[in-house]
């Protein structure tokens, strides 16, 4: 969080950083062409057999066909890889705006009332603290094996972190602050919605994206059973057919949708709170 | 201009933002472990007075400042504003803080706006009006700006334009120049001060400076003591020079050297004293 404050409160020179801002993207770019070239010369070395390290083609093919229809088959498994992306993705953003919804609210309520603190807090600390998977086996008994329990589940994993830092942001806004709208004659009311809602904006926005990151990882894991469509449940099809290029290619489509939603959010950081750290 | 040298005459009875300390104490905690800070406080203010209370951290001057805002109840006695006691924070006074305590989220002239909003402004007006304020603390040409990219001592204008609006007759000011630099605090000051002579709003400035007090005030207290009480007062008529300044008044040594004193005597009382 403190990276970008530092750097916009005590500009560097121009001259070195426009330098900075082609150098450093330049090195990942030939990080990942390094990786790629090792990865082929390994493959076309057949150091390991192609069931353990397929060659990136291989994986460039799957890609192909899982994006298009082949010899009348659909996708994979008779979805395109868009298409199993897109139900992984959408239900990971029902259960983020679930647990946005429910927990920005508690997480208000759990911040300006000890009583309600003091009732709530075990319960979602114990929620936090377990790895979602340990209570899906019990969802699934409950909501069954279909979306629902993926949903409640990816909810569950979002609300608690979103709840603490919204809780915690509450709890603690400057009480010069409180005074100083106070002094303006500002209503309960008005002084929750014109002060200690903003305040706790910046680590309400730190929350949204643990959240997104627990969720990310628990929406994977979760489509392991019954996934299908969903680019989890592609990974773990694949490998019990033994189709590790396909397993390779969900990891790889994985891999880039969790660093594209973190430049996402991080952009969405800068636009909602851009006096974070500054003020 | 012989009309600017005699400007604390400016004081006249009738004028609103009259405030009266009638035995007021203030006490905080409950029972045993009940820590009196304040009091007895027995003060007249007219309104229109620009009145310096000065003292050593933890005198109780921030105390009394908070209790004039309404912020919490007196314990013991009353405060009242042109006769109505007061009991929360009003319309009637605007407080500025030591640290801005602007909101980052509005842009300059937003922060104003939602003060003028709270104060139950009219919503068309609200834009000139706080445009007007900004103006009037030199901050016309920074309206859009962000709070957080202002210097210290344009974001102190801000908030003392944000605690102008809706006009109260008095303005509560606690250290507001206290973390700004030596150059910027004397030209802020000299703003205060004109800013003062314009409205002649009764102002209320807590400083530990007594340089800053001889300055600003019309008059000056001393707070000291435990609990805390009034050490001193005093009226301070210096003349001002064309700058402002009113270092060159012969009054000036005799007037600090007296304020001086009554700090250090209450020092050495607070240093022999048993801690509580």
């Amino acid at each position: 969080m403190a990276t970008t404050t530092d750097l916009s409160q005590n500009p560097a020179p121009k001259r070195k950083r426009s330098r900075g801002s082609w150098l450093y993207p330049l090195i990942s770019v030939a990080a990942v062409l390094a990786f790629l070239i090792v990865w082929y010369l390994v493959a076309l070395a057949e150091v390991w057999k192609p069931l353990f390290v397929p060659r990136p083609s291989d994986v460039w093919e799957q890609f192909i066909r899982a994006s298009t229809t082949h010899d009348g088959n659909v996708g994979y498994s008779g979805e395109y890889l868009w298409q199993h992306l897109w139900s992984s993705m959408s239900r990971l953003f029902e259960g983020l705006a679930l647990g946005v919804l429910i927990g920005v609210p508690l997480g208000i309520a759990l911040g300006a009332s000890k009583t309600i603190a003091a009732i709530l807090h075990p319960g979602v600390t114990v929620i936090r603290s377990l790895p979602p998977l340990a209570y899906f086996s019990l969802l699934i008994i409950w909501f069954g094996i279909g979306d629902s329990a993926k949903v409640v589940l990816l909810f569950l994993a979002a609300v608690a972190p979103i709840a603490i830092a919204t809780a915690d942001a509450v709890g603690n806004v400057p009480i010069d602050r409180l005074l100083a709208v106070r002094s303006l004659g500002a209503s309960r009311l008005q002084t929750i919605t014109q002060v200690v809602l903003p305040s706790a904006l910046p680590e309400m926005m730190t929350g949204l994206r643990v959240a997104l990151g627990v969720t990310f990882t628990t929406i994977v894991a979760a489509e392991t059973v019954n996934g299908l469509p969903g680019i989890g449940g592609m990974v773990r099809d694949a490998q019990r057919f033994n189709k590790t290029d396909v397993v390779v290619l969900g990891i790889i489509v994985i891999g880039i949708v969790a660093v594209l939603l973190d430049i996402a959010i991080r952009a969405l950081d800068r636009r909602v709170v851009p006096w974070r750290g500054r003020a | 201009m012989a009309t600017t040298t005699d400007d604390n005459s400016g004081v006249v009875a009738t004028r609103p933002g009259a405030l009266r300390f009638a035995d007021v104490h203030h006490v905080y905690g409950q029972g045993a472990s009940a820590n009196p800070v304040l009091g007895p406080i027995d003060l007249d203010v007219p309104g229109g007075e620009f009145l310096c209370i000065v003292g050593a951290s933890g005198c109780g001057k921030s105390t009394l400042l908070r209790l004039v805002a309404g912020f919490m109840p007196v314990s013991i006695g009353r405060i009242t504003i042109d006769d109505r006691e007061i009991s929360a924070p009003g319309p009637d006074r605007g407080m500025v803080f030591q640290q801005p305590t602007l909101f980052p989220w509005r842009s300059v002239r937003g922060n104003v706006e939602l003060a003028l909003k709270l104060r139950g402004y009219p919503r068309g007006e609200r834009r000139a009006e706080a445009e007007r304020l900004l103006r009037q603390v030199g901050l016309g040409d920074a309206m859009h700006r962000r709070t957080y990219e202002l210097s210290g001592g344009m974001q102190q204008r801000c908030a003392t334009a944000r605690a102008l609006a809706g006009d109260p007759e008095v303005l509560l000011m606690d250290e507001p120049f206290g973390a700004l630099d030596a150059i910027t605090r004397e030209h802020m000051q000299q703003e205060l001060h004109a800013l003062w002579r314009e409205t002649h709003k009764t102002i209320v400035f807590v400083t530990h400076s007594v340089d800053e007090a001889l300055i600003l005030g019309t008059r000056a207290i001393v707070l000291g003591g435990r609990p805390g009480h009034v050490l001193l007062d005093l009226p301070l008529n210096l003349q001002r020079d064309a700058e402002g300044d009113t270092h060159h008044d012969a009054g000036y040594a005799d007037l600090r050297s007296q304020i001086s004193h009554a700090m250090d005597d209450d020092y050495q009382r607070s240093q022999s004293e048993v801690p509580r």
